[in-house]
């Protein structure tokens, strides 16, 4: 402005407005870079690539999905309703339930159920582990047949392996095994 | 300190707050940073006037925009 | 002679709001740094994921409610104490409002740190949406109740100046700053009734375990009733600074007090028929009353629009008088080296973009794309975030040094600061709306699934958590450089008669060319209970004759 600024004051003057000049670019500039970019993404993403999508559309699983109420071994002596099939949360657990029935006309001949294990979503897979499996002696009323497993928090069973000791038309036993894809699992959410 | 005057600490105006009486100057004259004072009259906001017009056209782009995201892509928003 | 010379009482009352306030949001402020570092996955050793929500809770409240409301406290303390040229009526009162005000503070936050006490029973990790099913310790709401009741005594603390006032000046005009502080107030008070209701009817009641089955649906509604309100309450007193003070920073002075009365007048009338906005994805609200309350939202663009041209033409006006030319040459000219400037101007541009994703937010359909992500937070961080939030910390270094007779010190600092909050912000709320878009949920500790993979619509994930990540950690540097310049500046800046020009022009248009009617402060304030009545009497019907009184029993059709 005036001459009678002292050579200090116009060098922290300049310092100053250099300072000015950074601060703009990175405070400023930076940002509407960040901007511009996400804009030009979108804009590209969303209008010119649509065509690609639609080329290349996921592959529709075509396996029937199993829920409660279906029925497994259906071709066999003594096909196993799914009672029971859920998931119970409460603050403590993530507990996976499984309810199976069989027909009443059991009783006359002799059954064996068992889970071999099961799949996860997350990959896992579980072992059956100790008292997964349930042997119905003639004359008796079918059990309850239910198991339960604690999951970590979250992960949900994708596929089952249930395997029977079935009578067949021959009058010979034979073990068959069954992958029971799992279809949507309710959760419950238990208030304790 | 690298920065001495920040301008909105240099101008000292002498009798600030008197709003009831009008100053001798103005605070425009009174004010080294400013080059010369613009009255009403005078002022035509043509920068305000752009910046609005900016503004507007960002918000019609990304309408037209919106368009194609929620109803041109044939896809279903929600999920169950 | 600044403020503090003239009005030594106020000035005391102002700096203890500003202190509690700057407390506030320094621990609010941590608390958000620990978050943005905790649910990217980046760094999680500070606080488990239990107590995530704990801190959440902190830094809602703490930010969203008590750095604003004591540092609006403190503002508008100043703006009528200055522009009416009187003392507070009575220091007993005045002091008794800040005091009930604090000590709803401490019972509140006292409740909400109890969650990182392990094994404490005090416990309050309700979010700041503070409303059923999830339960705070009965002091988290008796507190509150507190902080809003002595908000009131404040604003009748201001209107009780502003009638003394009139006694001696019958024919003036309500001077602006007084204008712009009074009609924030009622505004208040009309939005506060609500939550009023909600704590004081409901939640306090339920806490106690005097009540054990609320409907959710009906604290929902009063929360918000209240909670789109509310984000006016942090706005206009933004608006109060870009208004009064902006221009004269910007080397100008105020286009119109017209416009700027207009705005006020018309965001009394608006800002609180439009809650059920929130409540797009509610049900039990028929979908005619969320239309209704869109359509009043779309008009509320009205008022911030004017804003957007009154004040951009006001900062025009001071680069031309410093010397600007052109069409967009002139912005050149603004003083891009004062940071209290620099500050307001960079917040007023983030609040443009908060436009943007509001806009998005209001529409019925498409927020439904949205609804409870992490967009949301992208967006309110622009707005209440960086609008509101970085246009208090900027006018402070011209506000404090007028309490406090002493020069700000570390200008390069208080430079760099708003420049720095201006990146991080777009950085973390740009990569926020991104993972919003892709359903990244808001409020969860761990948003990550097993099973399951969020798909960006381009990008990855890791990429924007590390640009939240980042730009989280930018904002608490900026954050850091803020509470430095003003606790060095507060205890040992030079002392000075005039630490700042605090001279405030006249505006280009003043209030001669104002219409007399919008002073009228009973009609206005009429008119918006009226448009609340309208937007809220019949919803409210529709529930009760729905069985909201009847928590529990089976839904049935009405």
């Amino acid at each position: 402005m005036t001459e009678n600024h002292s050579n200090s004051d116009s060098d922290s003057r300049n310092s100053s407005k250099r300072l000015v000049k950074i601060l703009v670019i990175v405070g400023i500039g930076i940002p509407v870079l960040v901007e511009l970019m996400t804009l030009f993404n979108l804009i590209n993403v969303q209008i010119f690539d649509d065509e690609e999508v639609q080329e290349q559309p996921e592959p529709v699983a075509e396996v029937r999905q199993v829920t409660e109420g279906d029925t497994l071994f259906r071709d066999y002596r003594f096909p196993v309703t799914i009672e029971l099939l859920r998931i119970n949360v409460s603050a403590q657990e993530w507990r996976f339930e499984l309810g199976l029935s069989v027909p009443d006309s059991v009783d006359r001949e002799p059954l064996e159920i068992e889970l071999d294990s099961m799949q996860l979503n997350s990959g896992k897979i579980l072992a059956a582990g100790r008292n997964r499996s349930w042997n119905i002696q003639e004359g008796h009323t079918p059990p309850r047949i239910q198991a339960e497993w604690e999951l970590p928090n979250g992960d949900i069973p994708g596929t089952l392996y249930i395997s029977s000791f079935q009578q067949m038309q021959n009058d010979t036993a034979s073990r068959v095994q069954q992958e029971v894809p799992l279809g949507n699992i309710p959760v419950r959410y238990n208030r304790e | 300190m690298l920065i001495i005057n920040m301008p909105d600490e240099t101008s000292h105006s002498t009798d600030a707050n008197s709003n009831s009486t009008e100053p001798a100057k103005s605070w425009e004259q009174r004010n080294p940073e400013i080059e010369r004072e613009i009255t009403i009259d005078e002022y035509q906001p043509t920068g305000t006037l752009t910046l609005t017009l900016l503004y507007f056209a960002i918000v019609v782009l990304m309408w037209i925009f919106m368009y194609f995201v929620e109803f041109a892509g044939n896809a279903p928003s929600i999920i169950d | 002679m600044t403020f503090l010379h003239q009005y030594p009482k106020a000035a005391k009352v102002a700096k203890a709001n500003f202190i509690v306030a700057f407390i506030a949001l320094a621990i609010g402020g941590l608390f958000g740094f620990i978050q943005a570092l905790h649910r990217t996955d980046v760094f999680r050793g500070f606080f488990n994921s239990g107590e995530y929500y704990t801190l959440l809770t902190g830094h809602g409240v703490l930010l969203a409610l008590i750095f604003t409301t004591f540092f609006i406290a403190g503002l508008f303390v100043w703006g009528v104490t200055r522009s009416l040229d009187r003392e507070p009526e009575n220091m007993t009162f005045t002091w008794s409002w800040f005091w009930l005000m604090t000590i709803g503070l401490i019972m509140t936050a006292v409740t909400i740190l109890g969650g990182l006490v392990p094994d404490s029973s005090i416990r309050a990790a309700v979010l700041y949406t503070f409303y059923p099913p999830l339960q705070a310790h009965p002091a988290f709401y008796i507190g509150l109740a507190l902080v809003i009741v002595a908000s009131w005594m404040a604003g009748a603390d201001w209107f009780w100046s502003y009638n003394k006032w009139r006694k001696n000046h019958p024919d003036e005009r309500i001077p602006i700053l007084t204008f712009m502080a009074l009609f924030t107030m009622m505004m208040w008070y009309v939005c506060t009734i609500g939550v009023a209701v909600e704590v004081v009817g409901l939640l306090i009641p339920w806490s106690l375990g005097w009540v054990t089955e609320i409907e959710p649906l009906l604290p929902r509604t009063l929360f918000w009733y209240f909670g789109h309100a509310v984000v006016y309450f942090w706005l206009l007193p933004a608006y109060y600074v870009w208004y009064a003070i902006l221009p004269k920073l910007s080397g100008g002075r105020l286009f119109s007090d017209a416009m700027t009365r207009i705005v006020f007048v018309i965001f009394l009338l608006l800002s609180t028929p439009v809650g059920y906005h929130h409540q797009y994805a509610d049900p039990g609200i028929s979908v005619g009353f969320k239309f209704y309350a869109m359509a009043t939202t779309m008009l509320l663009l009205l008022p911030s629009l004017m804003t957007l041209f009154t004040v951009v033409a006001s900062m025009e006006h001071g680069a031309r008088q410093r010397g600007g030319k052109g069409y967009l040459k002139w912005i050149g000219k603004l003083p891009w080296d004062s940071p209290a400037f620099v500050g307001c101007a960079l917040a007023g541009i983030m609040f443009a973009a908060g436009g943007f994703s509001g806009m998005i937010n209001a529409s019925m359909n498409i927020n439904l794309l949205i609804h409870n992500t992490i967009w949301v937070p992208g967006h309110f961080h622009l707005t209440v975030g960086t609008a509101v939030a970085l246009t208090f910390m900027a006018i402070s270094y011209w506000l404090i040094p007028q309490l406090t007779g002493r020069k700000l010190k570390f200008k390069t600092l208080a430079l760099i600061q708003p420049y720095a909050w201006f990146l991080g912000m777009t950085l973390m709320s740009n990569a926020m709306h991104r993972a919003g878009l892709a359903g990244v949920p808001r409020r969860t500790a761990e948003p990550q699934y097993s099973g399951f993979e969020f798909e960006p619509i381009f990008g990855t994930m890791a990429e924007m958590d590390w640009q939240i990540a980042i730009g989280g950690t930018i904002l608490t540097i900026s954050l850091i450089l803020f509470l430095w310049v003003i606790t060095a500046s507060w205890m040992g800046g030079e002392k000075s008669d005039r630490p700042v020009d605090d001279y405030i022009p006249e505006p280009l248009s003043g209030a001669e060319h104002t219409p007399k009617i919008l002073d009228n402060m009973k009609l206005w304030f009429a008119l918006a209970i009226i448009l609340v009545l309208l937007a809220y009497s019949f919803p409210l019907w529709e529930m009760i004759s729905d069985g909201i009184f009847e928590p529990g029993a089976l839904p049935r059709p009405s």
